[in-house]
Order: C-alpha cells, then structure tokens, then sequence
C-alpha cells in the first residue's frame, strides 16, 4: 500500500476477525534514520520502495500460503507500504494467528525472512544528496536458510 | 512488434517503463537482452551483475523465450528485500 498504516488499527482488525485463536504474534518494521553501519552509518532522510504492481502481491501472497501450508496457523496479515517513506514510518506488518504460541512466532519469522530477502521490491535510501540502492544482508540470506533445514511444528506446542 | 518493458531496481535507473516497438529481429528475449544493451548506456553490465530476473507475463523465465505481440516483459535487478 502506497499510503501510511497504523500498525496498532491493522492489528486490532486482524483480531476482531479470528475465531479460537490463542495466540497472535505482530512484526512491525520501521524506516530506520541511520544507515547500517556497512553503509557507512549516514542519516536516511527517506526511503523509496519500488514494487512490481500486481507480481509483488503475488509473491507476497505465495509465501503466505508457505506459511499456512507448512505451520500449524489460523491465518496471516501481511501489509506492506510502497512509495515514499520517511523514517519512523511503518514499512511492514506481519502477524499471525494460531492456537498455540510456538508456531505463531516461528511463522512470523518465517514471513520476514522470506519479505527480506524474496519479496520482489527495491529499496532506495535517500541520505542528503546522495540516493542508494540497497541489497539484503548477508545476516538476511543465511536467516532464510534456517528454513531448509527446520522442519515443521505442526504437532508442537 | 510492440511490447510493455519495465525496469526495476537499478534497471530503473538508466530505462523507462513503457510501450517499445521492438526491432524485427528481436523475436526472442535473448535477442531483446542484447538490443536492449546496444541502446541503453549500462544495461549489459548490470544485467551481468548476480540476482538480476526476467520476467514474462508475469512469470520468472530462466532461459530465452519468445516475444509475442504485446507482451509484458520486466528486468528486475537483484531484489532489496522488503
């Protein structure tokens, strides 16, 4: 979505909506105002993110799906904002509903590790004059790789 | 033959998005690659560099395909990640 999104009003929707839920667990991702310290640490005036209209839900809605299929869960909110943003600003919510706590928590992190380095956007930090491409972490892919070699938590609490 | 090309990323940087007549002898996604290289400063460099995609209607493509007629085609440089 291309306008801001309280976080705090996704969520309590989110939770109006579910039925013999006992746990939910929330991701909030906020535009930082200093780069990584691998990219020199500069202040970020803002943040523009680039999507493939249409492609990108898509594959967002794909790795939802993942999630679903592999973790014992109820359902998946995934909002992302596109565009312009400043720091402080909201840039993604995950949260997940599921009766137990454990797969609630795992399939989160499993959503953002997979928005991080898989989700088809692109990111451009504004820092004074300067504007910068970035690219995942390596910290990102080798979360992601935690996956391939989980298994499932379907019959854990 | 006309086709919709979209640039992402650092594609984004150096080629606008947009309906393109394609040259007669560029009936295949190899061949649009190339053009694209001979007629946009930096292309082919950065199409070398690891992560970047094509995309076909809508589909990643791993080996050349052909273009149809109003086909949508998009070059994404190495995803940011969200």
């Amino acid at each position: 979505m291309a306008d801001p999104f309280s976080p705090e009003d996704k969520i309590a929707a989110f939770r109006a909506g579910l039925k013999n839920a006992g746990a939910m667990v929330s991701f909030t991702g906020i535009v930082r105002d200093v780069a990584a310290a691998s990219a020199g640490g500069n202040q970020v005036t803002a943040l523009e993110l680039q999507h493939y209209p249409g492609f990108t839900e898509r594959q967002i809605s794909a790795f939802a799906q993942t999630a679903l299929d592999r973790f014992d869960i109820q359902d998946v909110l995934i909002i992302h904002r596109v565009g312009t943003m400043v720091p402080e600003d909201p840039i993604v919510l995950v949260a997940v509903a599921a009766v137990h706590r454990r797969a609630a928590f795992e399939a989160a992190d499993y959503l953002m590790d997979y928005l991080k380095t898989s989700a088809p956007f692109w990111k451009k930090e504004l820092r004074g004059t300067q504007s910068i491409w970035i690219e995942p972490r390596t910290e990102d892919y080798s979360d992601k790789a935690r996956w391939s070699l989980q298994h499932d938590t379907r019959d854990e609490n | 033959m006309m086709a919709h090309l979209l640039f992402f990323g650092q594609f984004s940087d150096i080629a606008d998005n947009g309906e393109v007549t394609l040259p007669e002898h560029v009936t295949d996604t190899d061949a649009l690659l190339l053009w694209l290289g001979e007629t946009h400063d930096g292309f082919s460099v950065l199409w070398e560099k690891p992560g970047t995609m094509i995309v076909l209607n809508h589909e990643t493509i791993s080996e050349p395909k052909p273009i149809k007629p109003s086909d949508e085609i998009a070059f994404l440089s190495a995803l940011s990640g969200g």
